[in-house]
């Protein structure tokens, strides 16, 4: 029989009391099928703690803080290898796993960060002397555009008090460099050289040529050959 | 050990303290063992069900926080991987010998012994009474329908009535541990038994 015997009291008020009657005869049938003789096999708590012994332990990484805290490095390592099976096998409750995954993923997050910044440390220190002038303007511009940022979004707000400063801070940074274009700007040497092709235009002002050849033309007689054949018939007339 | 010592044991387990279980085992072991058996209706079931409850139990010991005695908890684990384990069974086939004959239009069933093993199947009988090896086959053939149709039942009326019947539960203590009112455990109670009571009296009526 049952340890707790069922009561009628355990079904009023949920029904019709007409068919507690049967309710209660399946009660008791149920109550029948208790075997009270029953015991457990010798070495039943050894096989049970045999099984377990297999298992990790149930709240891993409570273990390894305690053991981080009492410097025990093996019982850490072994918590965390815990922790790592609770969060990835199943068989657990939620809440158990969901608990170990983040704890594995604030582990990996932590070894990153630190192997990370070991990792550059170890990289500063193998290459110290000459990397570090040419790493120097690299923060200086890294500097600039910090400013040059928050006062252009202050410009909409207050127009006066802000917008020197962003031409101030960029005014060094910014147009020096523009300034080298210019330079290779000896395109005027180029232009040179069509200068060169307007001279011809210089050789045609000969023109001032021109103006000595009327006086000249009675002493040179041959100042046009065409001139000759029409000047030789107003000579003749000229001369009766 | 009451229930202050259960958690004292439970604290130095989850600190890591493995054998400390071993107490919580050597307590409850009997009556998850007995859980066990009236669900399942074998001692080697029972057994490998019970153990089986253990080790769930302590891979889920932290989330035991006292809501109901470790004693309730543990039951409800047992009753769990016991209902769990009966649900895969296969349905076994009890070999009938008057059904035998039956197929045989010679020796046909009489009215008479039809009558007499639907009463017995029906639980109008108390088969217990009966020592002939007919009585007690019939007797093993009826639990083994009560068990199978209380692991058939729907949730949460296969919860309150195994924990009620064979957990050894009492109704504040199904309550407590399954975090449901009292007045909602005796609803699911009720139903769940009147829907047993269908069940088998349908299975009878085959």
């Amino acid at each position: 029989m049952s340890r707790r015997p069922f009561q009628p009291s355990e079904l009023e008020g949920t029904g019709d009391p007409a068919g507690s009657a049967d309710l209660l005869a399946m009660a008791r049938e149920l109550e029948r099928l208790d075997s009270g003789a029953i015991r457990p096999s010798d070495g039943f708590t050894d096989r049970v703690l045999a099984a377990i012994g297999s298992e990790p332990l149930p709240r891993p990484m409570a273990v390894a803080g305690l053991a981080a805290r009492e410097g025990r490095l093996g019982a850490m390592v072994a918590a965390l290898r815990d922790t790592w099976h609770v969060a990835w096998s199943g068989g657990r409750p939620l809440a158990a796993r969901a608990q170990a995954m983040a704890f594995v993923l604030l582990l990996i997050v932590a070894v990153g960060s630190v192997s990370g910044l070991a990792t550059v440390g170890t990289l500063n220190a193998l290459f110290p002397p000459n990397s570090s002038p040419s790493l120097q303007p690299t923060p200086a511009l890294l500097t600039t555009p910090s400013p040059s940022v928050e006062p252009t979004e202050k410009l909409p707000a207050t127009v006066p008090t802000a917008s020197p400063e962003p031409t101030e801070a960029t005014g060094p940074a910014a147009t020096p460099e523009p300034t080298d274009t210019p330079e290779p700007a000896d395109t005027p040497e180029p232009r040179d050289t069509p200068r060169h092709t307007e001279r011809p235009g210089h050789t045609e002002t000969p023109g001032p040529a021109e103006t000595p050849e009327p006086g000249d033309n009675g002493g040179s007689g041959s100042g046009s050959s065409g001139s000759d054949g029409g000047g030789g018939g107003a000579e003749g007339t000229h001369h009766p | 050990m009451d229930d202050a010592e259960a958690r004292t044991v439970v604290d130095a387990v989850l600190r890591g303290d493995r054998d400390a279980f071993r107490v919580l085992v050597e307590r409850e072991s009997t009556s998850v063992v007995r859980a066990c058996h009236r669900v399942l209706g074998d001692v080697r079931d029972a057994e490998d069900a019970a153990q089986e409850s253990f080790v769930t139990a302590y891979r889920s010991l932290a989330s035991w926080r006292g809501e109901g005695t470790f004693g309730a908890w543990m039951a409800r684990i047992a009753v769990r991987v016991s209902l769990r384990q009966a649900s895969r069974r296969r349905p076994v086939t009890w070999i009938d010998p008057i059904s035998a004959e039956s197929a045989d239009p010679a020796h046909a069933r009489t009215p008479a012994d039809r009558a007499s093993r639907s009463a017995l199947m029906s639980g109008a009988i108390d088969a217990a009474s009966g020592q002939d090896p007919a009585s007690l086959a019939l007797r093993g053939e009826r639990e083994v329908a009560v068990r199978a149709a209380v692991a058939g039942l729907d949730e949460p009326y296969r919860e309150v009535v195994a924990l009620r019947f064979f957990g050894d539960l009492s109704l504040a203590e199904i309550a407590a541990v399954s975090g449901r009112p009292l007045g909602t455990v005796k609803t699911h109670l009720h139903r769940g038994l009147g829907r047993l009571r269908d069940t088998l009296a349908a299975e009878a009526a085959r």
